[in-house]
């Protein structure tokens, strides 16, 4: 059986905690789902429930990227560059650009 | 559909593909659970959509009371984010707006 593969694409921050549970959400039903927080101001430190999420979705084989070090460090988020995302891309079978960019 | 603002679109990609004969399922979350209040056209969209649900997370989180359910809207169809899984797993196409 052919798996769907998915990566969703965060372009603010509180799109990205939302994004986290959507992917989490196609984990669940058994889809491999990514997520990667685009360029963006710093994001917010994870409350206890975002960073499980986050946890949860690694347990089902999913993961969540970051293009900037500063998010990566304050949320344990996986670095990835553009031109490595952009690879990745290429394995999905679904991309899917999620929110808005806001000022 | 994750954007506020595009509420037009998918009432026009909604007819455009029903007159194609196609099934169409809509689902909203985050930004976009607005539209469920705020666009008068939602009510119509539910009824020319074959599906239309919103994630009844992301509406209590744009500051709704999950009991006042859209006019359109069934309380079940107030749902998770299993939905979006459904049109990834059961629809042909998908748009993300």
């Amino acid at each position: 059986m052919e798996y769907n593969k998915v990566c969703l694409m965060y372009r603010n921050q509180d799109c990205t905690v939302d994004g986290i549970r959507s992917a989490l959400g196609l984990a669940v039903e058994n889809m491999y789902a990514y997520g990667c927080v685009m360029d963006e101001p710093k994001m917010e430190k994870f409350n206890e429930l975002q960073a499980e999420s986050l946890e949860m979705l690694r347990d089902m084989e999913g993961d969540v990227f970051a293009t900037t070090t500063a998010n990566c460090e304050l949320n344990d988020l996986e670095p990835i560059t553009i031109e490595e995302l952009g690879e990745k891309l290429r394995d999905m079978t679904h991309i899917i650009p999620y929110g808005i960019i806001k000022a | 559909m994750t954007n506020p603002d595009q509420f037009k679109h998918v009432m026009g990609i909604t007819k455009a593909a029903k007159a194609k004969g196609s099934n169409v399922k809509v689902f909203f979350t985050w930004d976009a659970t607005h539209n469920a209040k705020k666009e008068a056209g939602f009510p119509e969209l539910c009824k020319i959509a074959d599906d239309v649900s919103i994630c009844v997370d992301s509406y209590k989180n744009m500051g709704y009371d999950i009991d006042d359910i859209p006019e359109g809207l069934e309380a079940k169809k107030m749902a998770t984010q299993a939905q979006h899984g459904i049109i990834i797993e059961d629809y042909d196409c998908y748009l993300s707006l």
